[in-house]
């Protein structure tokens, strides 16, 4: 139910519904500082939402370290500081620098398919290879915002950046 | 002799060999089994650390799909080269990442059906190790591990264990070998060399040999020990036995019999010298039974005859017969001869002695004369007695008749009587000494009428009461002339040893002997109320020479008595009391009715 086919073609709304599966599943290999408290664990799309119902259905009566998983579309950064993963949809990609510069201080995993995510300061980054989704890590934005990743995800990464800034 | 077939040392050998080679074989199957379950034991738990391990590094692969990143983590199974297939296979079972041995073909393997729905499974299959291992994540199951080995490390193992234990048995049993043939010299040695000494002894006979000590103080040299002692005991026994022998040839050759051993047989071993001294043969001219070249050929037959129902009946031997002697004469000699029996009773061999008794019987005829001219004296004598009164009283019956010739007639008459008295004496005198040559019928009791007559004047002058008792048909077979002497010699000394006013019994009867089995015949008993005699003399009273009365005696009358008894296979006894105002002595005479021809 997680898992794609490995060699089929993957198609729009499967991307997305891969896509929200991932996110959910960023959520059991990263660490939030103690600060971050509540009883829910939401999940914030900032921007055009591109999942539909995918990510409703696949976070739908789960839970994460008991926290219940909730889906919270917003329109703004100002709402964000509850999130604990942040996916800006490709329609925020103008906005981008204000938006990372806003939530960089927040304890919020920052995730999007917006091309270039990672070197902007972003934390997880989308990307299609071979017809699959992956995804690129920025550890030190991680590191900086006071979120752990595991090495498990970062296993699985295409790309590891460790540095601040622009891509090497 | 006593040959060893198979060696003790060999047993022994064989034995250790044995021994140790079960030991071995034994541990080193122990250690196999052991090792087979430890082996899968451990293949079994290294397998499912791996697996775990590997299930761990997968979660992240499965959740985002990543089986490049999940055939990286189980492309680490090629260092275990017993492992041909690893796999992971995603939550509902299907195939997600694999790794293969080299030498395998690339195609993934359906999952085995036991592996969905378990934590961890594990079987071994047709020459393989299967395992499965489930990957959970947070309580969810994102996949499967299935590793595959094969047992090839396991048949290595068994291999080269199974070359390690020829070795080390080989090696082990060589070293058995040569310790068992250090150690068990120790034990086998000193037996081996007892059996040598034994077999050696019994072989020369030669029991101054000793086995050589072990110098262990266990059984063995206690065997050792006690073997050695039996061999001095043997040796002791020996040199004593040779001593007997020496002692028992010394004394049969001083002897002055001839001495000789005879087997059960009556074969002849051995005689002392004094034999071949008398006989001037050799011992070999003496073997077995050439003792009968010296035998007076009339009397062989007899000799034989009597030697060989002594030989079957075992039965002393004794027996009187001439031997010959180197010159040629012949000598009579007694010969004796006595079984010896072992503890069971049975004749081992027979010992003899030839004594001469040549000179013996000459001393003893001399003997005979002598007493019987002695007792021709006495009779003599008592004759001139009896006759000199009747011859007194002719004379003075005939100095009567010439004195008174009226009683002529009468006095006459008389002197008749007297004479006819001389003539009865003279008569019987010669009846004395004449018939003595043949035996013929006797009447015992007018022949003790005689001879009691010839003795009235002593009687009378003894005033000794004569009771005579005698039975009627009393006629045996006899020597009269030697009856008269036995009866004569028996009442002289009656009356000898009768005090004054005496009595003396005489009875005679018919009776039965029991002696040698029942026999009829007379017996004549002398009894007389004299002094007795004490039991010292009547035990010497039969031998020649011996006499109380010194002055008037030979000492040979009861000896001639005997003598005469025995030569009529009669019995002579003498019984006597001492007791004071009761002393007796009964003389009595058993003379069968037929004696025997000689």
């Amino acid at each position: 139910m997680l898992l794609a086919a490995a060699d089929a073609q993957i198609s729009k709304p499967e991307e997305f519904q891969v896509k929200a599966a991932y996110l959910y599943n960023f959520g059991k290999f990263i660490s939030w500082p103690g600060s971050k408290s509540g009883t829910s664990f939401p999940i914030c799309v900032l921007g055009r939402d591109p999942f539909g119902s995918a990510l409703d259905t696949t976070i739908a009566g789960d839970s994460i370290d008991d926290k219940k998983l909730v889906v919270k579309r917003i329109s703004s950064t100002h709402e964000a500081d509850d999130c604990r993963i942040l996916f800006v949809s490709s329609s925020e990609a103008t906005a981008l620098k204000e938006i990372l510069l806003s939530v960089q201080k927040l304890p919020v995993a920052t995730v999007s398919d917006i091309p270039g995510f990672v070197n902007q300061g972003g934390m997880i980054e989308f990307v299609l290879r071979e017809n699959r989704v992956k995804f690129k890590v920025n550890l030190a934005a991680a590191r900086q915002s006071g979120l752990a990743l595991s090495s498990q995800l970062l296993k699985v990464a295409v790309e590891v950046r460790d540095t601040q800034g622009k891509q090497e | 002799m006593i040959r060893v077939r198979d060696s003790l040392s060999r047993k022994l050998t064989i034995m250790n060999l044995m021994v140790s080679g079960v030991a071995l074989v034994l541990a080193s199957l122990a250690f196999f089994a052991y090792d087979l379950i430890t082996f899968r034991n451990n293949l079994r738990t290294s397998t499912s650390i791996q697996a775990q391990i590997i299930g761990e590094n997968s979660i992240s692969p499965l959740i985002f799909n990543d089986p490049d990143s999940a055939q990286k983590t189980l492309s680490a199974l090629h260092t275990s080269p017993h492992i041909v297939y690893g796999a992971i296979y995603t939550a509902n079972g299907t195939f997600f990442a694999g790794y293969w041995r080299q030498d395998q073909p690339k195609h993934p393997y359906a999952l085995p059906a036991q592996a969905l729905g378990s934590q961890e499974s594990s079987r071994f299959a047709k020459g393989q190790f299967e395992h499965t291992h489930a990957i959970y994540f947070q309580g969810k199951l994102v996949g499967i591990v299935y590793i595959r080995s094969d047992l090839s490390a396991l048949h290595d193992r068994l291999r080269s264990y199974g070359i390690i234990l020829i070795l080390i048995l080989s090696a082990s049993l060589l070293a058995a070998l040569a310790v068992s043939r250090v150690s068990q010299r120790r034990v086998s040695q000193p037996i081996l060399r007892l059996a040598e000494t034994a077999q050696q002894v019994s072989r020369e006979k030669d029991f101054n040999l000793r086995a050589p000590e072990a110098g262990d103080s266990d059984e063995v040299g206690a065997l050792v020990q006690s073997f050695n002692e039996m061999l001095l005991e043997i040796q002791k026994r020996d040199s004593e036995l040779q001593e007997r022998e020496q002692q028992f040839r010394t004394l049969a050759d001083s002897i002055p019999q001839m001495a000789w051993m005879a087997e059960p047989s009556g074969d002849l071993f051995w005689y002392n010298h004094r034999w071949f001294e008398y006989t001037g043969t050799t011992p070999e001219q003496m073997k077995g039974w050439g003792w009968q070249t010296v035998q007076d050929p009339e009397r062989l037959p007899q000799v034989l005859a009597q030697w060989r129902i002594s030989l079957a009946t075992g039965e002393p031997f004794q027996m009187v017969f001439p031997l010959r002697a180197g010159d040629g004469s012949y000598r009579d000699f007694l010969t004796l001869a006595l079984p010896v029996r072992d503890a069971r009773g049975e004749i081992v061999r027979w010992f003899g002695t030839n004594t001469d008794i040549t000179e013996q019987r000459r001393a003893e005829e001399a003997l005979r004369r002598t007493e019987k001219l002695a007792a021709t004296g006495r009779l003599a004598a008592s004759i001139a007695h009896e006759i000199n009164n009747p011859l007194e009283a002719v004379t003075n019956l005939v100095y009567l008749a010439k004195k008174q010739p009226h009683n002529l007639e009468k006095f006459l008459q008389l002197a008749e009587h007297e004479l006819d008295r001389i003539a009865q004496i003279t008569r019987n005198t010669l009846g004395f000494y004449r018939d003595s040559a043949s035996s013929a019928a006797v009447d015992v009791s007018e022949v003790l009428q005689e001879v009691a007559r010839l003795y009235e004047r002593k009687l009378q002058f003894k005033r000794v009461t004569l009771a005579p008792e005698y039975g009627s048909d009393l006629t045996i077979l006899a020597y009269p002339g030697e009856l008269r002497q036995i009866f004569a010699n028996l009442i002289a000394n009656a009356i000898e040893a009768l005090p004054d006013r005496g009595c003396l019994r005489i009875r005679a009867s018919k009776t039965r002997s029991w002696r040698n089995g029942p026999q009829p015949g007379v017996r004549v008993t002398f009894l007389d109320n004299g002094s007795g005699i004490p039991p010292e003399i009547r035990k010497r009273i039969f031998e020649p020479f011996f006499t109380t009365k010194k002055d008037v005696g030979t000492g040979l009358g009861l000896w001639l008595t005997a003598n005469l008894v025995e030569k009529h296979k009669g019995l002579l006894s003498i019984r006597s009391s001492i007791r004071p105002e009761r002393t007796w002595t009964a003389v009595s005479v058993f003379l069968p009715f037929q004696p025997p021809e000689q």
